[in-house]
Formats: C-alpha cells, sequence, structure tokens
C-alpha cells in the first residue's frame, strides 16, 4: 500500500485521496444500486396517499409530476443527483417534508443508541477477550466463549420482547417502549430530561449489547493469543516486566489490528441501529425510518437513507484503514 | 473428507460433536415430527382448549388458537432449516462464481465486479430484502429463498476471490496453464476444489446467520406467511399472550437460539481448522 523511500507525510495524504475518491465512487455506484432496484420492484409511492378515498386521475397526475415520477427514470435520477449537489435531498413523498429534515430528526436517537452499543460492545468485549487469551482453554476461557456464542445465536427482536416483558412490564424498573416519557414536562430541568432518556435507553442497548459483544471477544481472543506468542512479549517478560505492562503496554497493541477493522465495519450500526431492535422498543432511530419509507415506497426517503448509510460503512472502512495504519507503525513504510 | 482431513479432525473436537448431535436431532425431528403431531394448524378447541400450559396431551401447551405449540415448533423447524439450506446453497453458488471469475480473470472484470460487491455492500442487507420480498402480496417460500439467496452472496465472493487470487500463481495453477489447461480446466479443476475451505466455513456461518434472518422477516410479516407455521410468526403472535401463557414466547426463541448456536458450533470448528491447517 504505501511505499517506502518517499516522505511519509506525501504517501499518507495520496493513499487518502485515493482511498477517498474510490469510497466516493462506491457511494455513488451504491445509490445507483438503490435507485435501480426500487424503480425494478413493484408498487406505488402514491397508493398510501389515496388509501381512505381513491385518487382522481387529475389528482395522480398532478402528483405525479408534482414529485416527477412521470419522467422516464433516468430523468429522475438525474434530477435527484443535480439536486444532491445543491445539498438537497428532495421531499418526502408521504409526507411531504425535506427529506433532510426527516433524516436529522432520527439521527439523534440513532446516533445515541448505536454509539451507546458499541461503546458497551467494544468496552466490554476487549478486556474480556484478553482475558480469555490470557488463559487459553481454562475454564474462564471456555465458560466466557459458550456464554458469547450462545447470546450471539440468540435473535436480538425475541431477547428484546422478553426484556421488556420481564424488567419493563412485569417488575416495572423501566419503561419498554419509546426514547422519552410523553408525560414528563418539556420544561423539567436537562438532567431530568436526560435520566428520562437514559431509562428509555437501557433495555434496547442492553438487548443489542448481548447479541453482539461475542464477536469483538473472538476477534480481540484471536488477536491477543497470536500477539502474545511473539517474540517481543517473551523479551519483555524476560526483562521481569510486571504482567500488567507485559499484557496492556506490549501485547495489545499488536492485538488492536483485527479489532479495529471490526470497529470500522461496525460503524454503520451508528446510523442504522438494528431495525429489529428499533422495531420492538418502538425507538425513533433512522432504522424505522428506513424500514416503513421502503414499505410504502417513499422514493425520495429510501434514498436518503441509503445515501447516509452507504457513506458510513464506506467512511467506516477508510477510519479502520487509518486507525490500523496509526496503530501498527510497519504500515507506514 | 476422511477422519486425518483437518476438517475431520476440527469435527471431533467436544463443541463440534455437540453441535452436529444437536443438528441431528433437529433433522429428524422435522422429517418425522410432523407425522407423530397433530395438524400444526388445527384450532381444535379455540373456547376451551386455547393457551393451555405444557402437559401429557400437549407436551409444550397450546397458542392463543389452541394450536399444538409442539406441533408448530417441530413443522416450523423444517420450513426454517429448508429456506436456510436452499438460500445458502444458492447464494455460495453464486458467490463462488463470481469470486472465481473475478479473482482468475483479473483485471477490468475484477475491478468491475468489486466495486459493484463494494456498492452493494455498503446497502444494508435488510433494505434490500425489504425492497425485494414487498413485489409479492402474500410471499411464496421459493421467493424467500431467492431474495435470501441473491443477496447473500456478497462477502463469500470476496472470500473466494481473494483465495483464488493466492492460489493463481501456485506452482501447481502455473504448471497446469503451462500444460496447456483452458482457463475453464484451470478455474474449476485447479482453482475451486483448493478454495473450497473458506466457502465451507463461511456457508456454516451464514446457515446461522439466514436462520435469524429469516425469523426476524416472518416476525415482521415479510417471510413465512401464515398459517403456514414459523418461528419468527410463533414470536409475533406470542407477543399478546407470552404474559398468561409464556410457553408461547419461549419456546420458538429457545428453538431458534438452540438450532443457531449448534449451526455455529460446527462454523467455529470448521474456522478454526482452515486458519490453523494447509
Amino acid at each position: 500500500m504505501l511505499s517506502r523511500g518517499t516522505a511519509p507525510a506525501a504517501d499518507v495524504t495520496r493513499w487518502a485521496a485515493g482511498r477517498l475518491a474510490q469510497g466516493v465512487l462506491t457511494v455513488a455506484l451504491a445509490a445507483v444500486l438503490a435507485f435501480v432496484l426500487m424503480r425494478l420492484a413493484p408498487g406505488d409511492p402514491l397508493a398510501a396517499l389515496g388509501e381512505d378515498r381513491p385518487l382522481t386521475a387529475e389528482a395522480r397526475a398532478q402528483l405525479e409530476a408534482r414529485f416527477g415520477l412521470d419522467r422516464p427514470a433516468a430523468a429522475q435520477f438525474a434530477a435527484w443527483a443535480t439536486a444532491l449537489l445543491r445539498g438537497d435531498l428532495g421531499t418526502s413523498i408521504a409526507t411531504g417534508q425535506p427529506v433532510a429534515g426527516l433524516l436529522l430528526a432520527r439521527l439523534p436517537a440513532s446516533l445515541l443508541l448505536g454509539g451507546t452499543v458499541l461503546l458497551l460492545t467494544f468496552g466490554l468485549g476487549i478486556p474480556l477477550g484478553v482475558l480469555q487469551a490470557r488463559h487459553p482453554g481454562s475454564l474462564v476461557d471456555r465458560l466466557l466463549g459458550g456464554l458469547s456464542l450462545t447470546a450471539w445465536s440468540v435473535p436480538a427482536f425475541w431477547l428484546g420482547l422478553v426484556l421488556a416483558a420481564l424488567v419493563a412490564v412485569r417488575w416495572r424498573l423501566l419503561p419498554a417502549a419509546g426514547m422519552a416519557d410523553p408525560l414528563l414536562d418539556p420544561a423539567a430541568p436537562w438532567a431530568v430530561r436526560a435520566a428520562d432518556v437514559g431509562r428509555h435507553l437501557v433495555l434496547p442497548a442492553v438487548t443489542l449489547t448481548v447479541v453482539s459483544i461475542a464477536a469483538v471477544m473472538r476477534y480481540q481472543r484471536a488477536a491477543m493469543r497470536s500477539a502474545l506468542a511473539l517474540p517481543s512479549v517473551l523479551a519483555a517478560r524476560a526483562r521481569g516486566l510486571p504482567e500488567r505492562r507485559v499484557v496492556w503496554g506490549h501485547a495489545w497493541r499488536n492485538a488492536l489490528g483485527p479489532v479495529i477493522a471490526l470497529l470500522g465495519l461496525w460503524l454503520p450500526l451508528l446510523v442504522t441501529g438494528a431495525v429489529f431492535v428499533e422495531y420492538v422498543f418502538d425507538w425513533p432511530g433512522l432504522g424505522q425510518l428506513a424500514a416503513a419509507a421502503v414499505a410504502a415506497r417513499d422514493y425520495p426517503v429510501v434514498m436518503g437513507v441509503t445515501l447516509v448509510v452507504a457513506a458510513t460503512t464506506v467512511a467506516g472502512n477508510v477510519v479502520a484503514d487509518l486507525l490500523h495504519v496509526a496503530a501498527d507503525p510497519r504500515l507506514r513504510g | 473428507m476422511t477422519a486425518g482431513s483437518p476438517f475431520g479432525r476440527a469435527l471431533c473436537t467436544p463443541g463440534a460433536r455437540a453441535g452436529l448431535a444437536l443438528l441431528a436431532l433437529l433433522v429428524l425431528a422435522a422429517l418425522a415430527g410432523p407425522a407423530l403431531l397433530p395438524d400444526p394448524t388445527a384450532q381444535p378447541d379455540v373456547l376451551g382448549g386455547a393457551g393451555l400450559p405444557p402437559g401429557t396431551t400437549h407436551p409444550l401447551g397450546t397458542d392463543q388458537l389452541s394450536r399444538d405449540v409442539l406441533a408448530r415448533l417441530v413443522s416450523g423447524a423444517r420450513i426454517s432449516l429448508t429456506v436456510a439450506l436452499l438460500s445458502v446453497a444458492l447464494a455460495v453458488t453464486i458467490g463462488t462464481l463470481v469470486g472465481l471469475l473475478a479473482g482468475y480473470a483479473g483485471g477490468w472484470v475484477d475491478a468491475v465486479l468489486m466495486r459493484l460487491v463494494d456498492a452493494a455492500l455498503a446497502i444494508p442487507r435488510l433494505f434490500l430484502l425489504l425492497l425485494l420480498l414487498a413485489a409479492w402480496d402474500r410471499i411464496p417460500l421459493w421467493a424467500l429463498v431467492v431474495t435470501i439467496g441473491a443477496t447473500g452472496w456478497l462477502a463469500t465472493s470476496r472470500v473466494v476471490r481473494a483465495e483464488v487470487r493466492r492460489l493463481a500463481t501456485e506452482p501447481f495453477v502455473l504448471g497446469a496453464e503451462a500444460l496447456g489447461a483452458g482457463p475453464m480446466r484451470v478455474a474449476f479443476r485447479h482453482l475451486l476444489p483448493n478454495a473450497l475451505g473458506p466457502v465451507l466455513v463461511s456457508a456454516t456461518l451464514g446457515v446461522g446467520n439466514v436462520i435469524l434472518l429469516e425469523a426476524g422477516l416472518s416476525f415482521l410479516g415479510l417471510g413465512v406467511q401464515p398459517p403456514k407455521p414459523s418461528w419468527g410468526g410463533m414470536i409475533f403472535d406470542a407477543r399478546e399472550t407470552m404474559h398468561a401463557a409464556p410457553w408461547t414466547m419461549l419456546a420458538p426463541g429457545i428453538a431458534i437460539a438452540v438450532t443457531v448456536l449448534a449451526v455455529n458450533l460446527v462454523g467455529e470448528a470448521l474456522r478454526r481448522a482452515t486458519e490453523q491447517g494447509s
């Protein structure tokens, strides 16, 4: 990737520029792909608008002209893409609201849930994986491995329903749905409202963390086992360094790569969350918006969400690469 | 596959054995169960026999429409396993062919295919499935298999491509080419058999994934259509009844978890074998 000999800074810039160009191309292709698939799949975005009262031919023609649905598909895509370059994501057919506004309204909930889950899975999964790697084959290792693989096999929406039934409905400890208590005074102090959101966050975040933590543990365990077998670790031990410093100071740095790669792959979780868990807990994130928009054939909203998710996915890959280079000086050449 | 091969040895570990035993039990139940159990769609006594707790006549109780939960569970296993195996077989076939083509042809064919795969991977699979599955009012089983299979081959194609590119410079491949073997012969006789290890691993882990995905889709009403029993559909029905009749919720959830765990135990053992062996 990075050649030796030239100035590292220029090299990194060239490499980053290349990655960026490739990323933009990938996102553009993803948009074309989503558009083509959406138009190939049957369905009528105007059907929902005339649900209680069939649309007259005249009204339908008017609506089609307003949303550009009467023009050829290629022209529609071109119009969408040019508007996008001006920063305009279009208007939702189902609600008549600007798509950008709809996305922005859902983004905080998605970022909060996704960010909490990433923090919990990596914050807990890394030390657990390291613990497993330090005692391979031990009772602790096998117990943690078995438990996490079992949790990984549980359907998230089922776990969510069971947790909600027990913790929220039977024991009345936490709220079961939504992101805020509708009866809470909107003028309540900031801390009270934050605590309320926090209470709503617990169950969806725990559900997602339980079913996904196994991957982080497995990656960290495998990487840490190879790292602990390196000669540098043997040398550090021979110098009499305390085991704590050997593990976290010397071995762990060499075991970061795969975990960072996984973090990059999971970055889209920040924006899509998990549609199923959002659905079960009625969490007002982008995942629910996307599922509803796909079902209603609300083309502009589907395209908007796809664009955001594709961009996050690509950004996640680039960030993972950059962090990988930062963590492993050998890749800098 | 002999006991001496890395895969054969991998399947002798305790975890893999437990997984295989569970799977054998499940397949047996799915094959023989429906003949021994009541009709899973029958509603013998909706007024008096609904929500009965587990007992001698109904080992896992009855649901809100007095249907036998065990019978529905076993029929659901049959459908769930069939959908998972067929769609993964389809996905692996497409992924292997695309990966083989991209990896061996190289050049612009490789560049175009892999850019497209990258782009498709940037769209969440669930969006693609929701888009495609909305084409049917009542989704037929074959359509479910085809859409799940058609959206599941991307990762496999990357794995096969990487494997083929690694193998393409190996002496035995260069030798075959030097002896005048055509591209088709090199691809299918020399490259493919040696690239199958990682494919087998990703296929096994893919089966567990698809069982979870199909359960989720059926839960949303976009998978197996009622009254045909499915695990995801049973969980959807149980949302209302779980407080009075918890077995209606526990049975399908545990069935999914145990099945996926069994598949993953086998997949994990195979993965470890490919990483250590060769």
